[in-house]
C-alpha cells in the first residue's frame, strides 16, 4: 500500500516569534500514516490542536519539529506551486465575495495548472464540469456562490478541491454547519470519492456517530495525550474514545 | 459574462471616454467657440493666441492628468479592496495620502517660518516643491508599510497599522498647521482640495510614465488578486505566496497613490467608488476584467468631475475633492440600492 501522508515525529504548535524557546507545543510528537484511497477522520475535544495539525500538514503553518511527507516527498522540499498539485483543502473560512458564481469558485481549482492570464483550455473546463457533477452541484453552475445554502457551498468547495486534481484532500470540519441529511450526504459523497477515484481524504469532525460509520480509520487527539490511530470499532472497544473525550461512550 | 457583452460594455466605456475628452477640451470656465477650438487644435492661428494658450497650457494638460489620476486611483482602490477584503478600503486607508499631506505641511511650515518666504508666492518652483514634498512624505510611509508587512502575518494587522499611520500623520499635520503662517495654511488648504491642474506641462511626461508603469503592472496581479478573493488560506493552497503577493499589491497601490497625490493632491472618493461601480457594471469579480474596467470607469468619473468643476460661469475651477464626492456618493448609493433590489428579487 502506498503511504499518501506520513507524519514523522511531527510537533505542532505556536512558535515564540520564530524562536523555539518559549514556543507552545500542542501535543507530543505525532507519528501517523494515511494510505492511498483511505478516508481518515480526526476527532477530539476542542483545543486539541486539530485545525493546527491540518494547517501544518497543508504547509500553511510552520511545524515546531519533525516532518510531513506527502506522496513520499518531504513538505520542506516542496514549493507552494508543487504543494498545490498534491494537496487540496476545504476549510471553514467563509467566501463572501458578491459576484463569484459557482463555476468561478470551482474553476479556481485549475489555477495551479493555468498561467497568469487564466485562460482555461477545453480540458480544464471539462475537469471543472466533471467536478461539479461528481458533487451534484452542476445545476448551480451559474448561481452566485453566496446565495447557496451551507451544505451546497460545502459541496462547491469540495468540487474545487476535486478540480485541483490532488491525490490528497484535507477537510477541516466539513460538516460543521450542516443539518443531519446534508451531513450524511456529504460523508457518503466523500466515501464514494475515495472508492471511485482513489482519493485520499483526511477530515476532522466532532460528529462521532456520523464518522464512525463511514471512515476507514480514526485519529484521536486530546490535550496532553498523544495522537492515536486505529479502526473505529477497535478504539471504542478498548475504551480509547472514552479516555480521549473524558466521557463514557457506547454505540 | 459573455464575450459579446464584455465587448459591448468596454466599447461603451471607451465611447464615453472619447466624448468626455472632447467635452473637456471644448468647455471650460472661459468660453471658446467649438470652431476656434478646432482651429487651435489643428491649425496654427496667430489671431487665437489667448485661446491657444488656454487649450494647450490648461485644458489638455488637465485632461491628461485627470485621465491618469482617475485610472490610477481607481486601480489602487480596487487592489486594496480585494487585498483587505473590505469594500471600504481606498487609497487613503494605508496612510499614504496622509504622509503626503504631512510632507506638504512640513515644507510649507519650514519655508514659511524659517526661510520667511511664502512658498505659494514662488510660482512653479513652489508647485514643484509641494509635489516633491508630498511624494517624499508618501514614500516614507510606503517604505514603513513595506517594513511592517514583512513583520506581521495578518492582513488585518497591516490595515490597522496603516490607519494608525494616517492618524499619526494627520495629528502631526494639524500641529504644523497650528504653528504655520496664514498664507501657508491657505496654500495647504488649496493643495488639500485636489486639482488636476497642478502638473506643469514639462512634468506631464514623467507623471504619465510613472502612472502607466503602475497601471500596466497591476494587470499582472490579476491572478493573485482572484486567488485572494477566496481568502489567504485558499490562495496559499492554490500555490500563491500570499506574503509576497501582499507586499507587491501594497507597493503597487502605494506607488500609484503616492505619485497621484503628489501631483493632484489627496483626491478622495474615486478610489473608493469606482471599483464598486465597475463591479456592478460588469457583474464579475474577475480582476482580468475588473482592472481595465476600473481604469475606464475611473477615467470617466475623473473627466466628468473635471468638466463639472470648470463649467462656464464658475469663477476659476471648483475643488476636485468636493466635486468627486458630490458626484460619486449618490452614484455609490444608487449602486448599492440596485444591488439590494436585485438580491431581494433573486431570493
Amino acid at each position: 500500500m502506498t503511504e499518501m501522508l506520513k507524519l514523522k515525529q511531527l510537533q505542532i504548535g505556536y512558535a515564540n516569534q520564530g524562536k523555539l524557546k518559549g514556543s507552545v507545543s500542542l501535543t507530543s510528537p505525532i507519528e501517523a500514516v494515511v494510505n492511498k484511497g483511505e478516508m481518515v477522520a480526526l476527532t477530539g475535544p476542542n483545543g486539541a490542536g486539530k485545525s493546527t495539525l491540518f494547517r501544518t500538514i497543508a504547509g500553511l503553518h510552520r511545524a515546531l519539529g519533525g516532518f510531513v511527507e506527502i506522496d513520499g516527498k518531504s513538505l520542506n522540499t516542496l514549493s507552494l506551486p508543487q504543494m498545490s498539485k498534491l494537496l487540496s483543502v476545504v476549510f471553514t473560512d467563509r467566501i463572501a465575495d458578491a459576484y463569484l458564481n459557482v463555476f468561478d469558485v470551482v474553476a479556481t481549482g485549475r489555477y495551479p495548472y493555468i498561467n497568469q492570464w487564466m485562460k482555461m483550455s477545453r480540458a480544464d473546463r471539462q475537469i471543472v464540469h466533471q467536478s461539479m457533477e461528481m458533487t451534484g452541484i452542476a445545476q448551480f453552475a451559474s448561481r452566485l456562490f453566496r446565495t447557496l445554502s451551507d451544505g451546497e457551498q460545502q459541496k462547491v468547495l469540495i468540487a474545487k478541491a476535486l478540480a485541483q486534481q490532488t491525490p490528497l484532500i484535507i477537510l477541516d470540519e466539513p460538516a460543521a454547519f450542516l443539518d443531519y441529511p446534508s451531513k450524511l450526504n456529504l460523508l457518503k459523497l466523500l466515501k464514494q470519492l475515495c472508492e471511485e477515484t482513489q482519493k485520499t481524504i483526511l477530515l476532522s469532525s466532532h460528529d462521532l456517530e456520523m464518522i464512525l460509520r463511514h471512515v476507514d480509520k480514526l485519529w484521536l487527539m486530546a490535550p496532553n495525550l498523544p495522537l492515536i490511530a486505529g479502526s473505529p470499532i477497535q478504539l471504542i472497544e478498548n475504551k480509547t474514545i472514552e479516555k480521549y473525550f473524558g466521557v463514557a461512550y457506547e454505540l | 459574462m459573455s464575450s459579446r457583452r464584455l465587448f459591448i460594455s468596454f466599447s461603451l466605456l471607451l465611447f464615453g471616454i472619447v466624448i468626455l475628452m472632447i467635452a473637456n477640451v471644448l468647455w471650460g470656465s472661459v468660453l471658446i467657440s467649438p470652431k476656434s477650438v478646432f482651429e487651435v487644435l489643428f491649425f496654427q492661428h496667430d489671431t487665437l493666441k489667448g485661446e491657444s494658450l488656454i487649450i494647450w497650457e490648461y485644458r489638455i494638460p488637465q485632461l491628461i492628468v485627470a485621465v491618469f489620476a482617475g485610472a490610477g486611483l481607481a486601480v489602487a482602490g480596487l487592489l486594496l479592496q480585494t487585498l483587505f477584503r473590505n469594500p471600504l478600503a481606498d487609497p487613503s486607508i494605508l496612510g499614504i495620502s496622509s504622509g503626503a499631506s504631512f510632507g506638504v505641511a512640513l515644507l510649507l511650515f519650514v519655508t514659511g517660518t524659517f526661510a520667511g518666504t511664502a512658498l505659494s508666492s514662488l510660482g512653479w518652483i513652489g508647485t514643484l516643491g509641494i509635489s516633491l514634498s508630498a511624494l517624499a512624505g508618501a514614500i516614507v510611509v510606503l517604505i514603513f508599510l513595506m517594513a511592517v508587512s514583512s513583520k506581521v502575518s495578518h492582513i488585518v494587522s497591516l490595515l490597522i497599522v496603516g490607519i494608525m499611520i494616517a492618524y499619526l500623520a494627520g495629528a502631526l499635520t494639524g500641529l504644523l498647521r497650528f504653528y504655520s503662517r496664514k498664507e501657508d495654511i491657505q496654500a495647504f488648504v488649496i493643495w488639500g482640495m485636489g486639482t488636476f491642474s497642478g502638473v506643469s506641462r514639462s512634468q506631464i511626461p514623467y507623471f504619465v510614465l510613472a502612472v502607466s508603469i503602475g497601471l500596466v503592472s497591476s494587470v499582472f496581479l490579476a491572478k493573485p488578486l482572484n486567488m485572494l478573493l477566496l481568502g489567504e488560506q485558499y490562495a496559499e493552497n492554490l500555490g500563491l505566496n500570499t506574503r509576497f503577493a501582499t507586499r507587491l499589491i501594497i507597493l503597487l497601490a502605494g506607488f500609484l497613490t503616492a505619485i497621484i497625490t503628489a501631483y493632484a493632491g489627496p483626491i478622495a472618493f474615486i478610489g473608493l467608488a469606482v471599483p464598486h461601480i465597475a463591479r456592478s457594471l460588469f457583474k464579475t469579480s474577475d480582476h482580468l476584467i475588473l482592472i481595465p474596467a476600473s481604469m475606464a470607469t475611473g477615467i470617466i468619473l475623473a473627466l466628468f468631475c473635471n468638466l463639472i468643476a470648470r463649467l462656464p460661469g464658475i469663477e476659476g475651477s471648483l475643488p476636485i475633492n468636493a466635486v468627486t464626492s458630490l458626484i460619486g456618493a449618490p452614484f455609490v448609493i444608487a449602486v448599492i440600492l440596485r444591488q439590494h433590489r436585485s438580491n431581494t428579487l433573486a431570493s
